[in-house]
């Protein structure tokens, strides 16, 4: 530093900011992008575990060729998580931002219902999800049967069978109740975020789009979703995440399978792989909102 | 002549009394949304809650009833300390283990979050932007995909077996710094800054009293999620010692032992959700302050 020429005081100040991101950098470098790296090193190598150490064997492109070429399952997975992000995560957005507005309008009570949708958000990596996940999961048939039967969801199946509907139309309508508890356990998130976007909108824009005679549904468009675009943004790439990295989804089923059969490098590569397809698709995200915030933010 | 007044006083009656939604049905129709949303995302703890307090012969029941118990009992809690009694350590030790892990943990992860996510929006630093899509990146990969390499690297730093196990890993957590740099990016103004700037603060002081209360509802909904992850994080392979282990980690061997431990696993684990709970409702409290009070609108 002393040798350094110094260009002024502001340049200074800078280098005396970054020191606030070095407790989190370090950590950060430590604990993420060294093991992240590992983890793409063993995705080309084949691992052995001996007794306080790792013998980790290069071996190319082996283990991609193997869950590509070999293994069957492996895109089907693949193609079963894509298709989950696609109509996940659009539910979700839908689904929270519907919610998330009504929760804004000033009505009684609605701390009340605000806590109602936070609720799973707080308890959600507690045991009832992990129940919720399992039950929602499978074939609700088969755990209606199965051993675990004072849990889940099966009281919902059991009230439809009560119905006397043909089981197909039985069958779907159990899965998507499922489906609509998974995703709104999901949405809570999302929830929280968009009512703090929301109120962050001058209430000065709809007094004079009112005045303006805009109705509601050109004040949603045209005030706040470009005012919300950046929380979108947030939303959606949070709901990407979540959806993405869920144990339930087939992909991670299948890495962490391989991972308990301490097959390390297989299962790297068939996450790893999976994550650079989700990566594409994040940045993808990134870019066409970035389009937006240029034309709005 | 009429229906210019009716108009006339459509928009008073806007401006003067709140209504949700234009018509009758309308505000039938958004509060039983409302309702039925909401109810779908509170079954599944009432549910929980009703099977705590099931005898056992109504736990076998099938198909369970969802609602109602018909002999409650407060068996299912009152069996815990008998359970607790015999472990082999004292239970206020993965008391303590439990809280001093969840506390130390949530400060450290919200205020490194907070001060790196300052800098990565607010300053002009080199990199910022390659820094950030680390950040984005990390956030895909969880502990269990990392157990083998970071396992390494904790054996490599000597703190497999320590306390620290649990704290270390969850401070540089990702989400925080994303969820933070987002909100920053939005919602505090580099005008507010400049303006410090100008009246002679420095990047802690601007740190600490303009950009503290900012972002104070970020703040406290990081604060929350924190605490509900270290409250229930269950490490992988990384802490053996008895007097170590905290208490999802002890609770969940203490009430396995299959149908007949089921009701003492649901009283365990509604429990359990009461500490991150109390945290929710403290936070509640505090953010309606904060939201009124901080610049933040506008």
């Amino acid at each position: 530093m002393k040798n350094k020429k110094i260009k002024g005081i502001e340049s200074l100040k800078s280098r005396y900011g970054f020191l606030f991101t070095l407790p989190w950098l370090i950590g950060v470098a430590v604990f993420f992008i060294l093991p992240i790296i590992q983890s793409a090193i063993y995705s080309f190598s084949s691992l052995s575990i001996e007794p306080g150490r790792v013998l980790v064997d290069w071996v190319g492109l082996k283990n991609y060729n193997f869950i590509l070429n070999e293994n069957p399952q492996y895109i089907n997975n693949l193609g079963a998580g894509l298709k989950n992000i696609f109509i996940q995560v659009p539910f979700i957005l839908i689904l929270s931002l519907i919610l998330g507005i009504l929760l804004n309008n000033e009505f009684k009570g609605r701390m009340i219902y605000r806590s109602l949708y936070f609720l799973p958000v707080i308890i959600a990596s507690g045991v009832v999800l992990n129940l919720f996940l399992e039950a929602s999961q499978g074939d609700s048939t088969e755990i209606a049967t199965s051993a675990s039967v004072s849990f889940g969801m099966i009281d919902f199946s059991s009230v439809l069978e009560g119905l006397n509907l043909p089981s197909s139309i039985l069958k779907y309508l159990t899965i998507a109740l499922d489906n609509i508890f998974l995703l709104i356990w999901q949405s809570g998130i999302q929830i929280v975020l968009i009512i703090a976007g929301l109120q962050t909108i001058p209430d000065l824009l709809y007094e004079v789009a009112h005045v303006e005679g805009a109705t509601k549904w050109e004040q949603f468009w045209f005030i706040t979703l470009p005012m919300m675009i950046r929380t979108m943004l947030l939303v959606v790439i949070f709901t990407l995440v979540e959806v993405v990295t869920i144990n339930t989804n087939p992909v991670m089923e299948q890495g962490y399978a391989y991972f308990g059969n301490i097959e390390y490098g297989v299962g790297s590569a068939v996450l790893w792989f999976y994550f650079v397809i989700v990566g594409l698709v994040i940045a993808a995200v990134m870019f066409i909102f970035s389009k937006f915030l240029k034309k709005w933010g | 002549m009429a229906e210019i007044k009716r108009k006339k006083m459509k928009v008073h009656s806007q401006a003067q009394v709140k209504r949700y939604t234009r018509s009758r049905f309308g505000n039938f129709f958004f509060f039983f949304c409302l309702f039925l949303f909401g109810a779908f995302s509170v079954i599944p703890l009432v549910y929980s809650i009703v099977t705590s307090f099931k005898p056992l012969d109504e736990l076998l029941i099938f198909p369970p009833s969802l609602f109602i118990v018909k002999r409650p009992t407060l068996e299912n809690y009152l069996i815990l300390p008998s359970l607790i009694e015999s472990l082999e350590v004292p239970f206020s030790i993965y008391a303590f283990n439990s809280l001093f892990v969840t506390t130390v943990g949530t400060v450290l992860h919200v205020l490194a979050s907070a001060s790196a996510a300052f800098v990565l929006s607010k300053s002009k630093i080199k990199y910022k932007n390659i820094i950030f899509m680390v950040v984005q990146l990390s956030l895909l990969f969880n502990a269990y995909t990392l157990m083998i390499p970071r396992y390494l690297i904790y054996s490599g730093m000597g703190i497999i077996d320590t306390l620290w196990a649990y704290i270390l890993p969850a401070i540089p957590s990702s989400m925080g710094v994303f969820l933070m740099k987002q909100y920053m990016d939005g919602y505090v103004p580099d005008a507010l800054i400049e303006a410090a700037k100008i009246d002679g603060a420095g990047w802690i002081r601007t740190f600490w009293t303009i950009i503290f209360p900012c972002v104070k509802p970020c703040l406290l909904t990081l604060t929350l999620f924190s605490f509900r992850d270290m409250w229930s994080l269950v490490p992988q392979g990384t802490i053996f010692s008895e007097t170590l282990k905290t208490l999802p980690m002890v609770m969940s061997t203490v009430v396995s032992g299959g149908l007949a431990r089921s009701g003492a696993a649901m009283a365990n684990s509604v429990l359990m959700m009461i500490p991150p709970i109390i945290v929710y409702f403290i936070s509640q409290g505090s953010l309606k302050e904060s939201m009124s009070s901080a610049g933040i609108k506008g």
